[in-house]
């Protein structure tokens, strides 16, 4: 079956640090509106990815591709440009702030005379918070520090989203939530899937991965040792490879 | 007045709402010292003595609300004090013995205040060094540096220029310097709330390492703010110069502390990322309000220290209660 090309694709990419080879030589293809559990255990090179996909880190070999064409990501802008978003396990939040000044904090809305324009701001970020992704927030009013974890990383997505991101990368999401938010959260990124926005979840919880991705992309020392979509794995199959390393097929 | 302020008379049953409003404990500290201060002195809230207290606050008022904006970017100025003693002395030297005009010699005084600033933000920001020993060291540099140039004397200044009306006169009797204090206090509370670098001066303080990822100049805000509390102080020092008609080398010694303490006693927090222009007025306010009533009820002037110490965690306390800890 032709299969339309891969929104995001990364191809031979290695990293090292020192003699420490972190990523070897390794492949994924991020489709549209896909969510990709990326797993494997400690050390697999799970952050690594993430973090030459926002920019932080640079690939000592391999190239990346953003529909088809082949481009660099030296930093964070290059990053934001492609459409990528990196939600980070402390979500960079300001908790003294309010929730609207959070999600257009360094990309202010401002009025002709250069003042913030408050209110548009307000009515935005209200929109984007109750239409997008519902989370029972009263008002964009509030301060970030008020809200729960859940509800913060609600509103990190928020920003995302309303910048325009086509490609969330999660990592660990869910690491520091109650089982309430943690399915309040795993809900909205399935339905940004909806809307056409693909995410990248990286998490030790194999049961929330299972529950919410697409395709699987396994890692392990550096290495991808396998790449299933949801039906043709099993957890058990999946956890099976993450503490092997193994394939199961074979 | 804020949004927030307006919406909450829409709801006053809601105490939780109100509540909720970032200067209400100032207001509610505030009134209870008025009301205190009321019934051990009546003399406290009449015309009079009012007018006493608006004198004395600018000085210091205008310091604290650049130090305000300074702790809510993440950093402090010990070296305030000395600024507003070194710049005027500039300013003074500059018109008295040079025969530069005064207007001219304000102006110099005002960029040696900015400059001082700047550098105390190069420093803190691109050594990476805390801005507590930064300041501290200039500090003490820029008060050797008076006491060199001063030789311990005072220097004097004409107090009936027309420079000197204008930011120390009296408008029907009205000290002029509390307009100014005013008239400062709006341009950084609009500054604050409603600019992006107002915005990015909350956000660099709340979460430095947040406003990196998000592209915000960290550096440059701290250093823009250091530099608007050394003209600030600069300014308030040539005030009291203009009011006093001398400009003193030991002025303005233990002032940092009391813009600090006027700025927490006001509900900004040390930990950088919140506060309010407000609450600082109100913090300002009660620490000559405490001064005040000493002096109207005849106790010992040394009392004041220890009062406006008490003063400080007592707000500070009343502020968690009220409020809640934000962790």
């Amino acid at each position: 079956m032709a299969r339309e090309a891969p929104l995001y694709e990364l191809q031979g990419i290695s990293k090292s640090f020192g003699h420490v080879e972190a990523l070897k030589d390794v492949d994924v293809q991020v489709y549209k509106g896909e969510i990709i559990g990326l797993v494997g255990d400690n050390g697999a090179g799970k952050s690594t990815l993430i973090k030459i996909l926002s920019g932080i880190y640079a690939a000592d070999s391999g190239t990346i591709r953003y529909k088809e064409n082949v481009v660099r990501i030296n930093n964070y802008r290059d990053s934001q440009a492609l459409g990528i978003a990196t939600i980070y396990q402390d979500r960079a939040l300001v908790d003294s702030v309010s929730i609207y000044r959070n999600i257009f904090m360094g990309n202010e809305l401002l009025t002709p005379y250069r003042f913030l324009d408050k209110r548009k701001m307000r009515k935005e970020a209200d929109y984007v918070l109750n239409e997008s992704i519902s989370i029972g927030i009263k008002s964009s009013k509030q301060m970030v520090g008020d809200l729960s974890g859940g509800q913060k990383q609600a509103v990190a997505i928020a920003r995302a989203i309303y910048f325009r991101a086509r490609l969330l990368l999660l990592d660990e999401p869910t690491n520091a939530l109650s089982v309430k938010e943690s399915r309040q959260v795993m809900k909205f990124v399935k339905n940004l899937r909806e809307e056409g926005i693909s995410s990248v979840f990286v998490t030790h919880n194999l049961l929330h991965v299972y529950t919410i991705a697409d395709r699987f992309v396994i890692l392990s020392h550096g290495e991808k040792v396998g790449d299933f979509k949801k039906a043709e794995i099993t957890m058990e199959q999946l956890e099976h490879m993450i503490v092997t390393g193994r394939s199961h097929v074979n | 007045m804020s949004k927030v302020q307006k919406k909450t008379k829409h709801r006053t049953g809601n105490l939780k709402k109100v509540l909720r409003y970032k200067d209400i404990s100032i207001v509610i500290i505030t009134i209870a010292l008025f009301t205190i201060f009321t019934l051990v002195n009546k003399k406290f809230l009449t015309k009079e003595n009012l007018f006493i207290i608006v004198k004395t606050t600018p000085e210091l008022g205008i310091i604290a609300i650049g130090m305000t904006m300074l702790i809510i970017s993440g950093e402090f100025d010990l070296s305030v004090g000395s600024t507003f003693a070194f710049a005027p002395f500039i300013m003074a030297s500059l018109s008295e013995r040079m025969g530069l005009h005064p207007v001219f010699a304000l102006i110099m005084g005002i960029i040696v205040g900015v400059g001082i600033g700047f550098i105390n933000g190069i420093i803190t920001t691109k050594v990476g060094i805390p801005s507590f020993i930064t300041t501290l060291g200039t500090m003490m540099a820029w008060r050797g540096a008076v006491l060199l140039a001063s030789a311990g004397f005072p220097q004097a200044f004409q107090r009936d220029l027309p420079v000197a009306r204008l930011f120390a006169g009296r408008l029907s009797g009205f000290p002029v310097q509390f307009i100014w204090f005013i008239v400062f206090a709006i341009i950084m509370w609009i500054i604050l709330e409603n600019t992006r670098f107002g915005n990015w001066t909350y956000v660099t303080g709340g979460n430095r390492n947040a406003s990196v990822a998000l592209g915000i100049p960290v550096d440059r805000v701290k250093i823009i703010n250091f530099m608007i509390i050394g003209g600030l102080a600069a300014l308030a020092g040539s005030i009291q110069v203009f009011r006093m008609g001398s400009a003193y080398s030991n002025a303005g010694l233990g002032m940092e502390l009391q813009a600090i303490g006027a700025t927490v006693i006001g509900g900004t927090m040390l930990t950088g990322g919140s506060g309010t222009i407000i609450g600082t007025i109100m913090g300002t306010i009660i620490i000559f309000s405490v001064e005040n009533i000493i002096i109207l009820s005849g106790a010992p002037a040394f009392w004041f220290r220890t009062f406006v110490g008490v003063i400080i965690i007592v707000a500070v306390s009343a502020h968690v209660l009220i409020q809640g800890r934000r962790d």
